[in-house]
């Protein structure tokens, strides 16, 4: 273990961080990379790699990683190390770079494609040495003609005037679509630096990138856009059960600023095994982020986890100390912790009824009047008769005090045989408490699998003491169980079984206690019940449970919602979050990217890292299962066609007879059926017999006549039609005559 | 009293008390005498009100039934009135409406009002008894009866009346014979024929055109016939004013270019024309020279059978030898062969070239004082063999080009025309093909009215020939060149190539010239008719039309549009045609219609344009006519071809001094606007043109009008329309006051 270990030892040992401000950070990721890289989980080591790029130049990185690529059996790995150890390579032999070769930019990009690898050191700085736009041409150059990653990475140490150029930015947005996943981190880790709106397009498909380092990288990016939906990702990242994910993820919280991480942090720290490395570093976190909303938050949750999570204490120091050390406030340390304390209790107290604690009282050793009991208390070992005696004793024990005395000496002598633990399970039904919470508590380590059994039946104890030790005891060895029975006691129409759901939720870990109470929040229509459970959420604020809850708020109406999207301001106000988190970046709205950010922002919405189970309503709303059903559907009436004959009767309806009420207007006969109109021709039809009309029919009227006519219609119209202009004159003809 | 009442009213009280259980039954007692009272003076004082009730509802229903009975009469009117099936039965309303013209004119107005009856029992008027039957169980009895009056004569000839119908419809009671509903209404009607002169045109133009010879832009008239046969005019008004149609009587001519490749099924007829028909003749100029009768093979559609001597037509002609002293193929081929050799060969004093050469040299250059020149002419009078032949101008020409053919010495007889005629006809300096007006393939025979002639050309000329010739008392052999014999222009000076003469009863010159005298309604029809038969102003012709005549008057278009429209099941949009309908002013769109259906004409009185698209018949004897008097006819559709079903009549007539009648936009136009289009009816308009750049008929499509029959010969002809209107309604409830005299 490296000499982190032994200086994060030393904090944590005395509990005050003092020597945590010495951390060489650098130092803290290199060996949690090299830790890492020898761990089994292949995601762990592929992120690690993908790290110790940063430390290409340590040897004792590069010596880990050749170690590691001789016994590496993950083709991602081997690629990924590969491409690594290529840059890490330098020949012996400086590149001789010839005055011909780098006359022009063309020329040096050339000479960069075709010189081999090893030697791209040199080139690289006969590079630096030509001008910036020198260098922006032969960036775009080689960028455009290689995909080669070994080429490329070199590359992209030029200086920030030359990738900053629009050319240069455009061609790394292209490379966003590499599938080598070292490249790609490499390339959004310089996007987000130089201009993180480019990034904006490919988001949605990073954020779901297989890699993920890749994705880690993608959610740097898309903190500067979206802080909201960074922080929710990640959350769900580190809250998956996947151990690989949650150490890579964690590298996260040292990108991203500490006031958005902070309550990531304090689920890890509430999470019931943290390896030490990671507590190290979350010291180091801690200590070095001084923060009056992560001060708070953490009371809160010392408050209501310290005595399950006894490093919750250590950490509650830390939090405070570092205030103090920072300067950030003039209370003494102490009166700090007071404050904070009488504040997290009072909004405890405002939100949840809880039942009144019974204080553990210090027990004293009670002096017992029985001789036998005395002589075995006296006794610093027994044999085995002695052992039978003792049993033989307990069971005829009646009074409190003498069991009582019964107890220590099993607990004493770890007499945890299946006869003591018959007798301590028959303590069980005792009365009085000071019998029954010793007896589980021995019984927790005499044989957990026989008290399991009673912890369902003592949890609902009139006795509050025993009632709330015993879901402590229960909470705490059987966890998985007591999320099966709360799940079912959560719904109970009596209200004492509620208060018991209520305060095991209280007891069980908060995440596991925030899954049964969305659980609960998606299913149910009882806005009293929803009502009574949602303290728990507020005194546990998460940004994941607000986000949460707005997505529960969204598919549902009326009073629900309303609480709903309360209970998430709320939880955002205990939190100090922003109103508007998930505003997007000022510069989207520069950039006049809004309508695109507003498309990608609804697909980054629907991306979850969460391993979510499928309801059944989901299932018939998706896609796959209703082209299945139409499937079935067509096959069942296929089937159903080819083995049934319909009926004619039912194909044609019965012809009504109709009364030949139609006359026809032509020529005298009945209607005949019409042709297409577009296609009727006059001689489809029977002509008619032709003759000349008499010639007395083409009477035609003379000029006098006509205009006669023409000065009776002009008297019977208006002016309007005889002297109105003619409209401008639109249709010349080509007026060929003139 | 006082005392007893003090005494009395304690017993009263305890029998009270006493009876008190009977008090319920003598309440209900009470209710029903207070019931019966009043349902005795209801029925006593209110039966009067009661009755009345009664009356009035039976009387209710009574006008329901009557109305019923009243629209079924309309109904059964305007579905008989113009339904041939009715022809043979009196009591139909197209046999009532339609006797009045088999009616003595002392009988009919203006002699004397003519009317027809017609009786409906409750049989023939079934809708209505269904509904009596309905509304009062079988109580009511409806019984209708009509008159047609025809009141006055509209037009004379063809005869056409205007009048009322008029219709009384009694509804009663079956139980109460005094109860009486009658409904009189009157509606006023007009029976005219549609029938016109124009229907029996396929084309009708009033002015000169520039198009009809077009080559990519053809028009196909498909005519009617046999038994009867379809006319089309092509007039010359606003002729352009060349110095060809200058001292011109009558019409300027118009001439369609004859293709006889393309117009193969017309040279027979045009051979044998009915003008001046041609004697038959061969297929190839027969000329001594072998490469000139295979060069006229399929360049001429006609040659002289066999060659003529020219020496009976110099005979026949007014001809002098000196006539030929000046033609410049001659005093060529005589230099070339005479002068030219004589000098070559100069031999001794008296040898022939010596005197040649001597002869040459006395004239001075001047041909016609060479002796040995004159000789020569008058041995080629006597040697010369006259041919000809008959080609058109797109064997000749190729658009500014000579053809090879044309260029051939001997066929060369034509190289001044083209100078000639851009000076006197431009139109004639293009090679075209006539258009179709004998159909696409010219076996549907028309009459065609107008000043319409063929035009195609002959090509003349001397064949060469080898003769000896005595010159100095001795015996040459002489060998003269072929002569083309040129076009001359008329206006010119004449000279011996357009001196009349008699060849063939046809050829009346000697030259090359364009055939221009054979009308083209010769071909079927006797010689040429300028004007439409019995019209001596084709100009001034117009649909015959009165102001009586009319049906429906609409203000503007969309009046029209709006009141006769039918949308059809398929959301396609019906006009409704019925009678004349007259259009104040206003373009009409009917672009959106796909079908009309009916039987009228749509008259545009005053300015306004009629955009068309594809418009169809909903039943073939529909007949259409839309007469735009101040407008065009515009063609509007997203199909490059377009079909119309109608008569298209854009003959502008207007009385504004202002305006220039002669002026392109005043003249009435059918404006395909890059359309091919198809007319199943008519087209009659002031100006047809085919080709423009932005409104003319597109390279390679076609204006094509079939002649419909229906209109040539209606079914129709007499159109009977019902007015909307009610010009008499009343309603009649007493029996002594019946309308029924």
């Amino acid at each position: 273990m490296s000499k982190i270990s032994k200086q994060a030892d030393m904090t944590k040992s005395d509990g005050t961080g003092g020597e945590s401000e010495n951390f060489s950070l650098p130092e803290v990721k290199l060996s949690i990379c090299l830790e890492e890289l020898d761990s089994s989980d292949t995601m762990t080591r592929q992120s690690a790699i993908a790290q110790l790029h940063d430390f290409i130049s340590d040897s004792r990185a590069v010596t880990a990683l050749k170690k590691r690529r001789h016994i590496e059996t993950s083709q991602e790995c081997i690629a990924d190390l590969d491409e690594i150890l290529k840059l890490a390579l330098t020949e012996k032999e400086p590149l001789k770079i010839d005055e011909s070769q780098t006359g022009s930019p063309a020329r040096i990009a050339q000479l960069w494609l075709t010189t081999p690898v090893a030697q791209l050191a040199g080139l690289f700085k006969h590079l630096k040495s030509i001008s910036t736009e020198d260098q922006i041409m032969v960036f775009c150059e080689v960028l455009k003609n290689t995909g080669e990653t070994a080429r490329i990475l070199p590359l992209l140490e030029l200086s920030r005037r030359v990738l900053a150029a629009d050319t240069s930015v455009a061609q790394l947005e292209n490379l966003l679509s590499s599938n080598v996943s070292l490249l790609l981190i490499r390339v959004i880790s310089l996007l987000i630096k130089l201009q993180p709106a480019r990034l904006m397009n490919r988001l949605p498909q990073l954020l779901v990138h297989q890699n993920l380092q890749v994705r880690l990288m993608a959610i740097k990016g898309l903190h500067l856009l979206s802080k909201a939906q960074a922080i929710r990702l990640l959350n769900e990242l580190i809250s998956s059960g996947n151990r690989g994910r949650q150490y890579s993820a964690f590298t996260s919280l040292f990108v991203l600023p500490f006031e958005d991480t902070g309550d990531i942090v304090i689920r890890l720290i509430e999470s019931p095994e943290l390896p030490e490395n990671l507590e190290h570093v979350i010291r180091y976190l801690v200590y070095n982020n001084p923060d009056l909303r992560f001060f708070k938050r953490i009371t809160l949750s010392y408050l209501m986890h310290g005595k399950r999570i006894a490093r919750l204490q250590s950490y509650w120091h830390l939090a405070a100390r570092s205030l103090v050390v920072s300067g950030l406030t003039q209370k003494s340390e102490q009166v700090l912790k007071n404050e904070m304390l009488a504040t997290a209790r009072e909004l405890i107290r405002t939100h949840l009824k809880q039942r009144e604690e019974v204080k553990e009282e210090n027990r004293l050793p009670v002096r017992t009047r029985n001789q036998k009991l005395a002589s075995f208390a006296a006794a610093e070992q027994i044999d085995k008769s002695q052992t039978r005696q003792l049993l033989e004793l307990c069971s005829q024990l009646s009074d409190s005090d003498e069991i009582l005395s019964g107890i220590d000496l099993v607990n004493k002598h770890k007499l945890f045989s299946g006869e003591f633990c018959s007798w301590l399970e028959s303590l069980l039904d005792s009365d009085s408490a000071q019998v029954v919470i010793p007896a589980i508590k021995t019984l927790e380590q005499a044989g957990q699998l026989r008290l399991l059994p009673h912890l369902p039946v003592l949890v609902f104890s009139q006795n509050i003491a025993v009632a709330s030790a015993s879901l402590e005891t229960y909470a705490g060895i059987f966890p998985d169980k007591l999320a099966e029975k709360l799940k079912l006691w959560l719904r109970d129409k009596d209200s004492k079984i509620r208060a018991v759901a209520y305060q095991g939720l209280l007891k069980v870990d908060f995440q596991r206690a925030r899954e049964i109470i969305m659980s609960l929040f998606k299913s149910s229509r009882n806005i009293e019940l929803i009502k009574y459970y949602s303290p728990i959420l507020l005194v546990n604020p998460d940004r994941s449970t607000a986000y949460k809850l707005s997505i529960i708020a969204e598919s549902c109406s009326g009073e629900l919602k309303k609480h709903f999207t309360l209970l998430a301001h709320e939880i955002q106000q205990v939190l100090g979050a922003p109103e508007n988190e998930d505003q997007p970046a000022s510069f989207i709205n520069d950039a006049g990217l809004m309508q695109q950010w507003a498309v990608i922002h609804a697909k980054i919405r629907q991306i979850s890292y969460e391993n979510r189970q499928m309801e059944l309503g989901d299932l018939f709303g998706s896609k796959g299962m209703n082209l299945a059903l139409a499937g079935l559907l067509i096959i069942a009436a296929l089937l159903f066609i080819g083995n049934f004959e319909i009926p004619s009767n039912l194909r044609q309806p019965a012809q009504v007879p109709v009364a030949p009420t139609t006359f026809s207007n032509d020529l005298g006969g009945m209607q005949a059926d019409a042709p297409a109109e577009t296609v009727s021709r006059p001689w489809d039809y029977q002509i008619p017999e032709l003759a000349t009309p008499p010639a007395s029919l083409y009477q035609n009227q003379s000029l006098e006549e006509f205009a006669a006519v023409h000065e009776e219609l002009a008297r019977e119209t208006t002016a309007s039609s005889t002297q109105a202009a003619k409209k401008s004159p639109q249709i010349r003809l080509e007026e060929k005559f003139r | 009293m006082n005392k007893l009442i003090h005494r009395l009213m304690p017993q009263i009280r305890i029998r009270r008390s006493y009876n008190r259980s009977g008090y319920i039954l003598y309440l209900v007692m009470s209710l029903l005498l207070v019931w019966a009272i009043m349902t005795f003076s209801l029925s006593r004082y209110k039966s009067g009100a009661v009755n009345l009730l009664s009356h009035t509802s039976m009387q209710s229903r009574l006008t329901c039934a009557a109305a019923a009975g009243m629209s079924e009469i309309w109904a059964l009117a305007r579905l008989q009135a113009n339904d041939k099936i009715g022809k043979n039965d009196e009591t139909h309303f197209y046999n009532m409406l339609n006797r009045v013209f088999d009616r003595n004119s002392n009988e009919v107005p203006p002699a004397q009002p003519y009317f027809c009856e017609r009786a409906f029992s409750a049989e023939q008027l079934p809708y209505a008894s269904i509904l009596a039957e309905e509304i009062s169980a079988g109580n009511i009895e409806v019984r209708g009866h009509c008159r047609i009056y025809f009141t006055r004569l509209i037009r004379k000839s063809p005869p056409a009346f205007s009048g009322h119908i008029e219709a009384i419809v009694t509804a009663r009671p079956k139980s109460d014979s005094q109860e009486i509903i009658e409904i009189k209404e009157r509606r006023d009607f007009k029976i005219i024929d549609t029938r016109d002169i124009f229907d029996r045109y396929a084309l009708y133009v009033k002015d000169y055109g520039f198009d009809y010879n077009r080559t990519l832009q053809k028009l196909y008239i498909e005519g009617l016939g046999p038994p009867v046969r379809s006319s089309v005019f092509l007039g010359s008004r606003h002729a352009p004013p060349y110095q060809a149609f200058k001292g011109i009587s009558g019409p300027a001519p118009i001439f369609f270019d004859f293709d006889f490749q393309q117009n193969k099924n017309l040279v027979p007829a045009l051979i044998g024309n009915l003008h001046s028909p041609i004697p038959a003749g061969g297929v190839e100029i027969p000329s001594i020279n072998g490469s000139v009768r295979a060069a006229s093979k399929d360049n001429v559609f006609w040659a002289v059978p066999m060659p003529l001597r020219f020496k009976p037509i110099y005979d026949r002609g007014d001809f002098r030898d000196s006539d030929f002293y000046t033609v410049e193929a001659l005093q060529q081929g005589y230099y070339k062969t005479f002068v030219e050799s004589a000098q070559k060969t100069s031999g001794s004093q008296y040898s022939v070239p010596a005197m040649i050469l001597d002869d040459w040299n006395r004239c001075g250059g001047n041909y016609a004082d060479s002796q040995v020149f004159r000789m020569v002419v008058a041995t080629s009078i006597e040697a010369w063999n006259y041919l000809y032949a008959y080609t058109d101008a797109r064997h000749l020409w190729d658009d500014s080009s000579w053809t090879a053919f044309a260029k051939k010495i001997q066929f060369s007889g034509l190289s001044d025309y083209i100078e000639t005629m851009k000076r006197v006809h431009p139109d004639k300096t293009v090679a075209g093909n006539m258009p179709g007006i004998f159909g696409a393939d010219d076996k549907q025979p028309v009459i065609l009215e107008g000043n319409v002639f063929f035009r195609f050309f002959k090509i003349a000329f001397f064949d060469e020939f080898t003769t000896s010739m005595t010159l100095g008392g001795k015996s040459a052999s002489v060998e003269m060149p072929a002569i083309p014999l040129h076009f001359q222009d008329a206006a010119g000076n004449a000279s011996f190539l357009n001196r009349a003469v008699r060849v063939h009863g046809l050829e009346k010159q000697l030259m090359s010239r364009e055939v221009d005298e054979i009308p083209v309604n010769s071909l079927f029809e006797i010689g040429v008719s300028p004007y439409p038969q019995n019209v001596q102003a084709p100009e001034n012709l117009f649909p015959n039309l009165s102001v009586a005549a009319i049906s429906y008057r609409y203000k503007s278009p969309e009046d029209f549009i709006a009141a006769n429209t039918t949308q059809m099941a398929d959301n396609s949009k019906r006009l409704k045609i019925d009678g004349i309908m007259y259009i104040e002013s206003g373009d009409l769109d009917l672009s959106s219609f796909k079908s009309f259906s009916g039987h009228g004409m749509i008259w545009i009185g005053f300015r306004g344009d009629v955009y068309l698209g594809d418009l169809a018949k909903s039943k073939p004897a529909d007949i259409l006519k839309i007469f735009a008097q101040d407008g065009n006819f515009i063609i509007k559709s997203d199909r490059p071809d377009v079909k119309i079903s109608a008569s298209l009549l854009a003959l502008t007539y207007f009385s504004d001094p202002q305006r220039n009648k002669a002026a392109l936009e005043n003249r009435g136009k059918l404006i395909p606007n890059r359309h091919g289009v198809e007319i199943i009816g008519n087209l009659a308009v002031d100006y047809l043109f085919l080709a423009d750049r932005n409104y003319g008929i597109p390279a390679g499509k076609s204006l094509v009008i079939k002649h419909d029959p229906f209109l040539f010969t209606p079914v129709y002809p007499k159109w009977s329309t019902i007015g909307p209107v009610r010009t008499v309604y009343s309603v009649n409830a007493s029996r002594e006051q019946s309308f029924f005299k």
